[in-house]
């Protein structure tokens, strides 16, 4: 079929904002689209592949204006002008193939698959000499184009479609195409375990909806991740889960449903990208730790401090994005854990039907727990009070909250499926610490792999004047250089005891007890309540105290403070309200 | 088997001419010569070349062959040659190997069938004029300075190449006689405009060339034909017009 055919769906498309009418219009041509029709959905979805296979046309604006300045006589500099002022490029092609002024030899009709397979074509191309071929096979799209073709030509070559054909309106345009609107759950179905449209609607046209039962959950191919409900606090969430729920430890940090096929590890994002090579440490642990043959598991990757067995922002995963060269120094740098929360898939047979508690306890049998592979916290509960302890146990792991999963018989993995089986609760505030503090050490926890030896996180108390005592606030690993590490043993040495300090209060046990003698400052993310550290102990709650989150060491010793001049416990409290209050004056 | 020997600067001419429009061409090896014809991705212009087997030291071709060859490569080994050294260029029926003296050079061949190879269409063109290269150069030179068009004009006694800038009172105009023609078929008036960018290429990578015909038609595309390599080989290029109001 003509490429021009499908333009002018795609024009009509353009031109309509009801969803009903876009599904009509799509299951329309999907009908006549015959033999072409795994390449018009791939071309109405703006790909050349399904997102996990990580193929991306990648063609970049600039050689797009190279390419229609040879094509239509206009000077680059002069398209770069009016792409400014129209601010789309498929647009600007379009105005320019219509005052075309360099006239060709001959030229032939675009046909869908000619389209699909130039794009394909430039999506493979790679190394030098690359981009000029990709140049070469865009002008000769453009040169066959006619206007309205050009538009949708480069708006799909710079993969901006702008047309907006969501995957649920193609889910309902194919089951009104080859069956039925009753059809939708049945081609949803497909979808959610196998994320790839044109090759559903190729089934679909081959053999009908029916056939679409043929598809089964197969390592390799990415399932839709579950996602979960929210609700304003953990008494509604007890409220309806009947009771009873699983709580889990909400980490902060990167989504992956880890596969394993034998000694293949791939590795999927939420939006169900290739993200393998940015994660070779969890494939290693994925590949050795994993027992089964094959599976399919769900779990969140978190940037993880080894030595103080903290969580790192999660902003320390993104670096890794992006970066090819220096990846395995990177994974060693910022090591990664993953934390494994469900199980879809294991030893051939597809778990998606049975109840959470089976699958987790599948889960917890197949894998040996590892530094870089963990199963995720989790907790039955029937009383708020337990909830509310559970939580800020996960607020102080660096955790943003609590998911609450149903354990009912029903309580099944609903690939792609936002439901209350599934219920999220995070914190309300977002608050942001902006002083640093003066922290002084009373305690050292000794250091693992590079740091062994050594330290490798400090635990740092506030003063409080009142009671004349230190309180813990926080474990300290970030932020050192190599030679500060190294010199922590020396400066400590004088300090050192073999009991805790009669005027320390901690709930914790490091492996060495100092007198309060040496002065760090410090800069924190925020000030969180905390159920294992002294500082302003129950104060604001009952069985909790306060803890800086993400403390970093700035740098600088205040070898000029004495211990008694450290920030003062009262400090705290004030910083904890005035950020609480900032949070609400920022979201009344 | 396939075993011709060349020297540096007649491979030079024939890579230079090829790459003025593509990195790859699909080349023909047949017993009296070596045939390509190539055309650009935009379907503006294309080139015929032909080099018969004498312009070749040695030039010993059984079976007609169609090598797709990746002329990117063969121009980075003409970087390390002397014009005169010899390239002995063998193809055993999966590779291409090159030798220059005591380097080996072999390059894996492009599948013939992913180039195309243009059917160079049957264009009637009115007018035609052979004169000596250089005018056309120092007209193309002259026009490149201001714009990114020039523009064709035969009249019945002259050739005139122009090209306007940005303003009006930017102009370059050089203008050939008929008396200054080698030939000269006048048939109607015509006016064509074509994109610098391909005429300079082309005219410059014509090393070896004296004289060059050129025809034009009114809003129609020029086909310019040239003897290369001392009368041993022939190109002929055509090129679409644009259509400008100057």
């Amino acid at each position: 079929m003509e490429f021009l055919e499908l333009a002018k769906v795609l024009d009509q498309i353009e031109n309509t904002t009801k969803r009903l009418e876009m599904v009509d219009i799509i299951a329309n041509f999907l009908k006549v689209a015959d033999e072409d029709i795994m390449e018009t959905v791939f071309l109405l979805q703006g790909k050349v592949a399904p997102d996990y296979e990580g193929v991306e046309l990648g063609v970049a604006e600039k050689l797009v204006v190279r390419a229609l300045a040879t094509i239509s006589g206009v000077a680059e500099g002069k398209i770069e002008g009016l792409l400014l002022k129209v601010g789309d490029l498929g647009k600007v092609g379009e105005e320019l193939l219509k005052e075309k002024k360099q006239h060709s030899l001959f030229s032939e009709n675009l046909t869908i698959k000619k389209v699909y397979n130039s794009y394909s074509k430039m999506a493979r191309e790679s190394g030098s000499g690359s981009q000029t071929r990709k140049i070469q096979i865009l002008q000769e799209l453009l040169h066959n184009s006619s206007p309205v073709e050009a538009r949708f030509v480069i708006r799909i070559a710079i993969g901006k479609m702008r047309i907006g054909v969501a995957d649920m309106t193609l889910v309902d345009a194919i089951a009104i195409a080859f069956g039925s609107k009753e059809d939708q759950d049945e081609v949803e179905r497909a979808f959610n375990i196998m994320p790839n449209l044109p090759e559903i609607a190729r089934m679909a046209y081959n053999g009908g909806i029916q056939s679409l039962a043929g598809v089964k959950v197969v390592p390799g191919v990415p399932v839709r991740s579950m996602l979960a409900e929210r609700l304003p606090s953990l008494r509604d969430i007890l409220l309806k889960m009947g009771g009873v729920c699983a709580l889990e430890y909400k980490y902060d940090g990167l989504r992956i449903q880890a596969h394993k096929d034998g000694n293949k590890v791939t590795l999927f994002s939420r939006r169900l990208e290739n993200v393998t090579s940015q994660f070779p440490d969890i494939v290693k642990e994925i590949r050795e730790k994993v027992k089964a043959e094959n599976a399919i598991l769900d779990g969140e990757a978190v940037p993880y401090n080894i030595e103080t067995e903290e969580m790192l922002p999660f902003q320390e995963i993104s670096r890794r994005r992006g970066r090819k060269f220096d990846l395995l120094e990177t994974a060693e740098k910022i090591p990664v854990v993953l934390f494994l929360f469900d199980c879809i898939y294991l030893k051939g047979e597809n778990l998606m039907n049975l109840p959470y508690p089976q699958r987790r306890l599948k889960m917890v049998n197949s894998v040996d727990e590892s530094a870089g592979l963990k199963i995720g916290k989790s907790l039955i509960v029937s009383e708020e009070d337990d909830a509310e302890r559970f939580f800020s146990l996960a607020l102080e792991a660096g955790c943003e909250g609590v998911v609450a999963k149903s354990i009912s018989d029903k309580s099944f993995y609903r690939a792609g499926a936002r439901e209350f089986v599934w219920i999220k609760y995070k914190r309300d505030y977002q608050m942001e610490m902006e002083d640093t503090v003066d922290l002084v050490v009373v305690g050292a926890f000794g250091g693992k792999g590079r740091r062994s030896g050594g330290y490798g996180a400090l635990l740092m108390a506030v003063y409080s004047k009142t009671e004349d005592k230190f309180t813990t606030i926080c474990k300290l690993g970030s932020g050192f250089t190599d030679d500060q590490l190294h010199s922590l043993p020396r400066m400590l040495q004088r300090f050192s005891l073999k009991t805790k300090d009669r005027r320390v209060d901690s709930l914790m046990t490091p492996d060495y007890w100092f007198e309060p003698g040496l002065v760090l400052e410090v800069k924190g993310s925020e000030i969180t309540l905390s159920p294992i550290h002294t500082c302003c102990r129950d104060l604001i709650k009952k069985d909790s105290g306060l803890a800086i989150r993400f403390p970093r060491f700035t740098g600088r010793w205040r070898e000029d403070k004495k211990p008694e001049e450290t920030t003062d416990e009262e400090e705290i409290l004030e910083i904890y309200h005035s950020q609480k209050k900032k949070v609400l004056a920022e979201n009344p | 088997m396939l075993q011709i020997k060349i020297d540096a600067k007649t491979m030079r001419e024939f890579s230079n001419i090829i790459i003025t429009l593509v990195p790859e061409a699909r080349v023909d090896f047949r017993p009296d010569g070596i045939y390509t014809k190539v055309m650009d991705p935009a379907h503006v212009a294309m080139i015929s070349l032909e080099i018969n087997r004498d312009a070749f030291q040695e030039f010993s071709v059984e079976t007609e062959e169609s090598l797709g060859l990746d002329i990117d490569k063969i121009r980075n080994l003409l970087k390390l040659s002397g014009p005169n050294e010899i390239i002995d260029t063998k193809y055993d029926g999966k590779k291409i190997s090159y030798r220059l003296g005591n380097l080996n050079v072999s390059n894996p061949l492009i599948d013939p069938s992913t180039l195309t190879t243009p059917k160079i269409p049957n264009i009637d063109l009115p007018n035609k004029v052979v004169t000596d290269i250089s005018y056309l150069n120092t007209g193309i030179r002259a026009a490149e300075g201001i714009a990114e068009v020039v523009t064709f004009n035969v009249k019945p006694d002259e050739f005139k190449i122009f090209a306007k800038g940005e303003t009006d009172s930017e102009t370059t105009e050089l203008v050939i006689p008929k008396t200054m023609t080698k030939e000269f078929i006048y048939n109607s008036d015509a006016r064509s405009s074509f994109a610098l960018d391909y005429l300079s290429k082309f005219i410059r990578s014509l090393e070896s060339t004296q004289e060059i015909s050129i025809s034009v038609g009114n809003d129609f595309p020029v086909r310019i034909e040239a003897s290369i390599l001392n009368g041993k080989g022939k190109v002929s290029f055509l090129l679409a017009p644009r259509i400008e109001n100057i």
